[in-house]
């Protein structure tokens, strides 16, 4: 038996994270020892109760076959101690002690790690901004990382795999159990592009909801960079900021209307300091990369005209209800329906549930 | 000795004579009532007999036989107790005979009053049509219901003893008149379209689906005024003809609902039933199969608000109806069909938790949430729903608190235009609105072409609207160009009728 079965093994215990698995490092030397020390000493070191818990599992589990178990779904084991464990992920304060890893990914291989996170429910304009961030960087090989939650996180996976790049999906849950459920196809096809699907947490551990904050501390730790594309008041994008802070990471946001909800968080990002990202190249240079402004922002209704470029004047990335534009524009339903229906045909505005039109 | 007296029950919004004959015999006592009874039926025998003998009456002694004929028809209810008294009391020669112009109906309480019961109108319009010269002898209560019909006598009655004294012409009454023109035109206005604000979309929808008949659904969050707008919609509609209201009226009589107040329903009803209602309070039926919400609401509106709460048999059960125009109600007893032809409207919640589409409070669903709950809309039902409308909630009183609104005069005006343009196009066709086109219609009433039909192919691929869809646009195009007066379908109408599809986009996941 190896020394690593028994890292798997303490990681399968509920209660042993990266601060008390250290401890018993250092109190025993190795895993193997620390697996068949006695309750009396191991709670002294732990305390009692996991102590406890910990004699419970060790007459349920069998280090070297739950390895092999694990391996036979070929899922990689990245500990603390292997070469290949993310060298920017060791350097964080409480890095997790081993890594589950579906996918053939060798961290060692590339040099730019950027992540890329935001709201479950973003508005057109979030997507749309993490669409051309996402696809640009990953043109430039670089390897985004995310979460592989719904809205942003999924739009910033998918937009890499359809360049073919490497992308790196963080899961609050394990690896056997991808969360959210429609995010499987997604999954598979990272791993088949090359990319990786990492967990900390043991292949069948269920998605809950205290895993996914600590799971955000290695979004951030990942990579040198964090970009928040759009986040509410309280959104799991934000506590991955604060984790990036705590790392010494660069925090990047994307500005967003003072009107929407969904940039409520990342403007408040840059008002405390967050570097504001228009492009990628404002990314590139908050991680030291010297690069050219390519693309200008903004001015994409210059070539409207009349009706139409008065009512997409109304329409804004928050979005507003039909009801109002046709107050604030006075129409006739009818005049009012073609120029929003022609707007919509162009690809400048789209309806959402709800009845409210967004600027895409 | 033997007795006959004429007598009729309600058979759906139709009626049915029936001779009551009764037969006093010498014998051991008994009183026996054959000719397919109920149970109400059956109790007859105690109200009469009390009756009979607190009207200073005797009951007699012997064999009483009461036979309801034609005794293959199913009788029930109470209407029955007075014919059965009056016959007993001819047959045992306490009063002279019943002419046979004679129609009896009405409940005995046990000191001989007479009381109202359901289901008098359509007797009443049965028996004028038959045109016979009946007299139609009912409780005082009822009078004005039976009065509403021409060509028949009707009389009303407190007390047994005084349709004896009459008989018998010992009293003098004359038969109940009743202005039915006044009547008519008394109902009053109901809820007008001005005292809601904003919700200028809403209106215009509700403005549609009254002019071409067409069924509605209003999606939008709690508060935004769902309620308030469906329940103006019938005061968009024109208003009822004499001829629709009696027939309205006669659900309304069958299913017991109208007041001595109110004999004559002139407005068109609206009917709200709650979402907890069964399929067979929907629809109609019971053993003796009763109108049901649907017929209630015919020649008006039925409205069903969190239409999602409602059970999916309850829901799917509107599609006879809807089709239609009618409900058949079969049971073992019997199988009647009542008229159902209504507008439909809808009202959901724009999301789970209520809020999508909230100014004020911000909506808690993920959009695979949204996504699943807008899809147990779709189905059968949602096909045949011509306009679906989101309805905002939006604080509008600083805006609108300055501006005019229509009325719903106004608005009227424009309907009934469009609706005469109407009746034109389907003169000498089987449907009347543009609401009932098939797609046979369709082709022929309502082509579109160059820049509209451009429109509407390129709008049906980029937004990724389904095939059942285009119909439906064609449909609201045809009703939005008759309130424009305009022979062809254009551009705008088309472009409008595409923004009623809002549930058919396949809304790319934002």
């Amino acid at each position: 038996m190896e020394e690593k079965d028994f890292w798997i093994a303490f990681n399968h215990v509920m209660g042993i994270g990266p601060t008390r698995f250290q401890k018993l490092l250092n109190t025993f030397g190795d895993a193997r020892t620390a697996w068949r020390a006695g309750v009396k000493e191991l709670s002294e070191v732990i305390g009692p109760g996991i102590a406890q818990k910990v004699e419970e599992e060790r007459k349920k589990i069998e280090p070297e076959k739950l390895r092999e178990k694990i391996e036979s779904k070929n899922f990689k084991v990245l500990t603390l101690q292997d070469d290949d464990y993310p060298s920017l992920l060791r350097n964080i304060s409480n890095s997790p002690f081993l890594l589950y890893m579906w996918g053939n990914l060798d961290f060692r291989q590339f040099d730019f790690f950027i992540s890329m996170v935001g709201t479950r429910r973003p508005t057109p304009y979030g997507r749309k901004v993490t669409k051309i961030l996402a696809s640009e960087l990953a043109r430039e090989k670089w390897v985004v990382v995310s979460g592989l939650a719904l809205g942003i996180d999924g739009e910033a996976h998918s937009s890499v795999v359809q360049e073919e790049g490497i992308t790196v999906g963080v899961l609050g849950s394990g690896l056997e159990v991808i969360y959210p459920t429609s995010h499987r196809r997604l999954a598979e096809e990272i791993v088949e592009k090359g990319g990786a699907i990492v967990s900390e947490y043991p292949p069948l551990c269920p998605p809950r909801a205290e895993n996914f904050p600590p799971r955000n501390r290695i979004i951030s730790g990942l990579t040198p960079g964090v970009v928040v594309v759009e986040a509410p008041k309280r959104s799991g994008a934000l506590i991955t900021a604060d984790f990036a802070l705590e790392q010494g990471r660069e925090v990047m946001a994307v500005p967003g209307s003072i009107f929407s909800p969904q940039s409520e968080g990342t403007n408040n990002l840059i008002a405390q300091g967050a570097k504001l990202v228009q492009n990628k190249e404002d990314i590139l240079e908050t991680l030291g990369f010297s690069s050219e402004k390519t693309r200008k922002s903004g001015g994409e209704d210059s070539h409207l005209q009349g009706d139409e470029k008065e009512l997409f004047s109304f329409i804004d990335s928050s979005g507003i209800f039909k009801e109002e534009l046709l107050q604030l524009t006075g129409w006739e339903e009818g005049k009012f329906f073609r120029v929003l229906l022609s707007l919509e045909l162009q690809g400048l505005v789209q309806e959402l549930p709800g009845g409210k039109v967004f600027r895409l | 000795m033997l007795a006959k007296v004429l007598s009729a029950t309600a058979w759906g919004v139709d009626a049915r004579l029936v001779e009551v004959e009764v037969d006093v015999a010498s014998g051991l006592p008994s009183f026996q009532i054959v000719g397919l009874p109920d149970t109400a039926v059956q109790e007859a025998r105690e109200r009469v007999r009390s009756a009979v003998k607190n009207s200073g009456f005797s009951f007699p002694g012997g064999r009483v036989t009461v036979n309801l004929a034609p005794a293959s028809l199913k009788k029930s209810g109470s209407e029955f107790d007075l014919p059965i008294a009056l016959g007993i009391l001819a047959a045992t020669g306490q009063m002279k005979f019943v002419p046979p112009s004679v129609v009896a109906l009405g409940e005995l309480s046990l000191s001989g009053e007479i009381k109202p019961i359901a289901g008098v109108l359509p007797v009443a319009h049965f028996l004028s049509l038959e045109g016979k010269n009946y007299r139609l002898f009912l409780a005082q209560e009822n009078t004005k219901e039976g009065a509403l019909v021409e060509n028949l006598e009707v009389y009303g009655f407190h007390h047994l003893n005084e349709v004896c004294d009459f008989l018998q012409d010992k009293i003098n009454l004359s038969p109940t008149t009743l202005d039915r023109e006044a009547l008519f035109s008394a109902g009053g206005e109901g809820e007008d379209l001005s005292e809601v604000k904003g919700q200028r979309g809403g209106k215009r929808a509700l403005e549609i689906a009254a002019a071409g008949g067409h069924h509605l659904l209003l999606i939008g969050p709690p508060g935004s005024g769902k309620t308030m707008l469906a329940r103006r919609l019938p005061s968009l509609l024109p208003p009822l003809s004499l001829d629709e209201a009696i027939e309205v009226t006669k659900i309304h009589s069958v299913a017991g609902f109208l007041s001595e107040e109110r004999p004559l329903i002139s407005q068109r009803p609206f009917r709200a039933p709650h979402h907890t209602i069964s399929d067979v309070a929907l629809i109609g039926g019971g053993q003796w199969p009763r109108p049901g919400e649907v017929s209630l609401a015919h020649h008006g509106v039925l409205f069903l608000d969190e239409a999602l709460e409602f059970r999916r048999n309850v829901l799917e059960a509107l599609r006879e109806p809807l089709e239609g125009g009618k409900i058949t109600v079969a049971r073992a007893s019997t199988t009647i069909t009542y008229p159902a032809s209504f507008i439909l409207v809808l009202a959901c919640n724009p999301c789970p938790c209520g809020y999508l589409g909230d100014t004020k409070k911000t909506c808690t669903c993920s959009y695979q949430q949204i996504a699943r709950y807008r899809a147990k809309l779709s189905g059968p039902l949602l096909d045949r729903i011509d306009l679906q409308v989101e309805v905002p909630r939006l604080d509008f009183s600083e805006i609108a608190s300055e501006k005019k609104e229509e009325t719903s005069q106004e608005v009227r005006e424009r309907v009934k235009k469009a609706r005469q343009i109407q009746t034109e196009r389907f003169r000498g066709e089987k449907i009347h609105l543009n609401g009932q086109m098939s797609a046979r219609y369709l082709r022929r009433f309502s082509p579109v072409e160059g820049e509209a039909k451009k429109l509407l192919e390129a709008s049906m691929e980029s937004l990724a609207l389904s095939a059942r869809a285009y119909h439906r646009i064609l449909k609201v195009a045809r009703t939005i160009a008759d309130l424009e007066q305009s022979e062809t379908i254009q551009l705008e109408h088309v472009a409008e009728a595409i923004h009623y599809r809002s549930l058919d986009r396949k809304y790319q996941e934002p």
